[in-house]
């Protein structure tokens, strides 16, 4: 039982299953980018000898993503990654707390003899100099006495022995928050043609819509070229409405996000509208004539309740004839379509009688109903990008931590010094050692620098 | 001048250091790696200077933006950061072996500017996606990182190289004795990785900002990303292996190289898939 555990443990916080797990994520990247997935991985499947589309579907080649063993292996990461930081804090701990203290037993004799230098007085008041001296570079000295002398010992840059668990958390965060993002984000589109209001969210991948609880209005979108005619600003000037009030009016701008209601809009793309905006009046029979602003798709009751219209298309120069919109009007007297032009005085004079023979050109042919319409210049329509994802604090977070956390440890070792005295006739040979979790290069020097300090203050004696 | 007339030029200055420390090698004498090292340090000089010059230039033609938006200033810039990490380690090292490793390495990436002709070289303004500091840090760390995966390619090379020669026995000539020593190669190696993963990191790190600010989405799987990560977990692969017993030495080099492949697939490769990143 015991064992069968040990054996459980073992392989869990061992850094071949890192370095295996590593190597097949990267793997499973690798396939997913170089074998075409999804939707595309059928037509490439079709291509494939049935022996290999056999491996292949057998191994979910076609969505590596979402396969079993990927997913596995994304989850057994962040558990070997847990269980490896457990194991292995505490052994950090004592080695942040100063590892083993000296003994006592150290000897000169044990020493490289560059690493032994001379001095003029008595062990115990070298001593004290030394000890000052390493105090200076590591802040706390344990002191032993020997029989021949003394033992000094200082370590610094003890805390980056933390510096790999800030790393390994970071990436547990941002694991964790990519996961949240995936689980409880929702991203989508906004779609508003200039002049319109709009509150509802299209989903991505055409998964359904969400209502906002508030209303956006496309003031103005504005494209700007530079010479060459490569793209300059896209820029949405957008009104936020919650409850019929203006809460809150901002530009919109690629880079430039903006926050609101919990989510956050960015300037994702926009196109022409077909047909441009119009403008599209009606009156009933002689009474006051009604104005409103439409874009292909638009429906709008008429105001004596006859019937419903809809924007069917909108074409910037039907026929020769200049700008013209048609509209089908549903009633309970059926479906009516009807083209409205912009300029159908000009029409009727050049082509008298061409309202009787084409009704399709009557803008009266909904009665008591009379259309008209006006363009009103390009018509654009913005896109918005809206996201809600609550991982992102997390993502920001783990990435900051897995920045720190390498400079701590690539950046800072752990060096630790001893210096030890020895009494010979009265004077004292003084040696010194090191050692250092790594940087080996960075401690010699430093122990190079800490030795001549140690002869250089002998010569003032 | 135009920046990019020094830098057709600057692209012979590297092929004139990179002959002069092969004759060093060959003949064994410093002589030649002196010259080669002047050589160098003037190319990178010039090179300097046509940075310089072209980030001037794009703001008298009324778009400036430091000179880090496009392939060609890809290119330039990554070669730069290439004999900036070289000039240092010989500095600090006081070894010019690795300049016959390296200096081809920032040579092929200006004549591929130069001489290819997919490669756009004037002066762009920048879409508004590029509008962002974002994107100048980004750039900058990435292909930082990316020098410091080429010096560590270099050092396996040679490194392997090492273990060939010695396989030669006494005959062995100028050449291998003038490799310094296996685990100095090593150490410097290690190093290299060290600080293109944290270069790497930062530069995967600012991107993902970028983007979250441009897209609204920190991380989208397009290839160009998901080969950047591929890249990082080979490198943090290869950090880890060194604590796994009988990995250190000749795997390292050679995952060295492997790392490096993957970066050149990363940064050329993935051209050829769709990406938004896609340069071409
Ligand atoms: C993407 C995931 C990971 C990243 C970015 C990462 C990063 C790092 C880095 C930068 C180091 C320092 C290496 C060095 O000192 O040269 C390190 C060390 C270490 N990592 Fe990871 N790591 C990851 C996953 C894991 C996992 C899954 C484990 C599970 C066992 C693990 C276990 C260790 C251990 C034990 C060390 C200390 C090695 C030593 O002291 O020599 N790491 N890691």
């Amino acid at each position: 039982m015991a064992s069968k555990y040990t054996g459980l443990r073992e392989f869990l916080t061992s850094i071949r299953l890192a370095v295996a797990l590593l190597s097949l994520i990267a793997l499973g990247a690798v396939l997913g980018t170089v074998i075409p997935q999804q939707v595309e991985g059928e037509t490439f499947a079709a291509r494939l000898h049935p022996a290999l589309l056999a491996l292949f579907k057998a191994l979910q080649l076609f969505d590596v993503y979402h396969s079993t063993w990927f997913v596995l292996l994304l989850l057994l990461l962040p558990v070997n990654l847990i269980a490896c930081s457990l194991d292995r804090f505490p052994a950090a701990w004592r080695q942040f707390r100063g590892g083993a203290a000296p003994d006592g037993t150290e000897r000169l004799a044990d020493l490289p003899p560059e690493r032994i230098v001379a001095a003029d007085r008595p062990p115990a008041e070298e001593a004290s100099r030394l000890e000052a001296l390493l105090r200076k570079r590591c802040g706390r000295v344990q002191k032993v006495e020997t029989p021949q002398g003394f033992v000094l010992a200082g370590g610094k840059g003890a805390f980056s022995r933390f510096g790999v668990f800030v790393v390994h958390l970071g990436v547990l965060l941002l694991i964790a928050g990519g996961l949240a993002g995936a689980i409880f984000g929702v991203r989508g589109y906004v779609e508003i043609a200039e002049g319109d209001t709009a509150n509802t969210m299209q989903f991505r991948g055409g998964k359904g819509a969400e209502t906002l609880p508030f209303a956006i209005r496309c003031d103005h979108f504005t494209v700007e070229y530079y010479e060459n005619g490569a793209p300059k600003v896209f820029r949405s000037d957008l009104t936020f409405i919650q409850d019929g009030k203006t809460v809150r009016q901002g530009a919109l701008l690629v880079n430039h996000p903006i926050a609101f209601g919990g989510l956050r809009f960015y300037q994702a793309s926009y196109g022409l509208l077909p047909g441009g905006r119009l403008n599209l009046s009606y009156v009933r029979g002689d009474g006051k004539a009604n104005e409103r602003d439409v874009a292909v798709g638009d429906r709008f009751a008429l105001p004596g309740g006859e019937g419903e219209v809809e924007v069917l298309r909108a074409e910037n120069d039907l026929m020769r004839m200049g700008p013209a919109v048609k509209l089908s009007v549903t009633s309970t007297r059926g479906n009516v379509q009807v083209w409205v032009f912009q300029n159908i005085e000009r029409i009727k004079e050049a082509n008298p009688g061409v309202l009787a023979q084409v009704p399709l050109m009557n803008p009266g042919l909904f009665a008591p109903y009379l259309f008209s319409m006006q363009k009103k210049g390009e018509g654009f329509y913005t896109v918005l990008q809206a996201a809600r994802d609550p991982g992102v604090p997390l993502v920001a977070g783990g990435a900051s931590l897995l920045i720190v956390g390498l400079m701590i440890t690539f950046f800072f070792s752990h060096r630790r010094f001893r210096i030890v005295l020895e009494e010979e006739k009265g004077k004292s040979r003084i040696g010194l050692t090191g050692s250092s979790n790594r940087d080996p290069v960075g401690l010699e020097n430093e122990m190079n620098q800490l030795l001549a300090e140690i002869g250089k203050a002998e010569g003032h004696s | 001048m135009s920046d990019s007339a020094i830098l057709s030029g600057v692209t012979f200055v590297y092929l004139l250091s990179f002959l002069l420390y092969l004759v060093r090698m060959v003949r064994g004498k410093e002589f030649w790696g002196s010259a080669a090292s002047w050589i160098a340090r003037i190319g990178f000089l010039l090179h300097s200077a046509a940075l310089l010059l072209r980030w001037k230039s794009s703001y008298d033609l009324g778009i400036g933006h430091a000179p880090l938006a496009n392939f060609y200033e890809s290119l330039i810039f990554f070669a730069w950061a290439v004999l900036l990490l070289y000039l240092i380690i010989e500095w600090k090292t006081c070894s010019r072996s690795l300049g016959v490793f390296v200096i081809p390495v920032a040579f092929l990436l200006l004549a591929f500017a130069s001489i290819s002709p997919g490669v756009n070289d004037r002066i762009q303004p920048l879409i508004p996606a590029l509008q962002s500091n974002w994107l100048t840090v980004h750039v900058l760390t990435c292909f930082l990182g990316y020098a410091s995966f080429a010096m560590a390619f270099a050092l396996g090379i040679m490194y392997l190289l090492k273990g060939k020669g010695q396989d030669g026995g006494k005959e062995a000539g100028a050449f291998f004795r003038l490799i310094p020593a296996a685990n100095a190669i090593e150490e410097l190696l290690y190093q290299s990785v060290v600080l293109g993963f944290v270069l790497l990191s930062l530069g995967i790190m600012t991107g993902s900002v970028w983007a979250q600010y441009a897209w609204g989405s920190y991380w989208s799987w397009d290839p160009k990303e998901t080969w950047s990560l591929i890249t990082w977990i080979v490198y943090a692969v290869m950090l880890h292996a060194r604590s796994v017993r009988g990995w250190r030495g000749k795997r390292m080099a050679v995952m060295a190289l492997v790392g490096f492949a993957s970066v050149l697939f990363t940064y050329l490769g993935v051209n050829y898939l769709d990406s938004l990143h896609s340069y071409f």
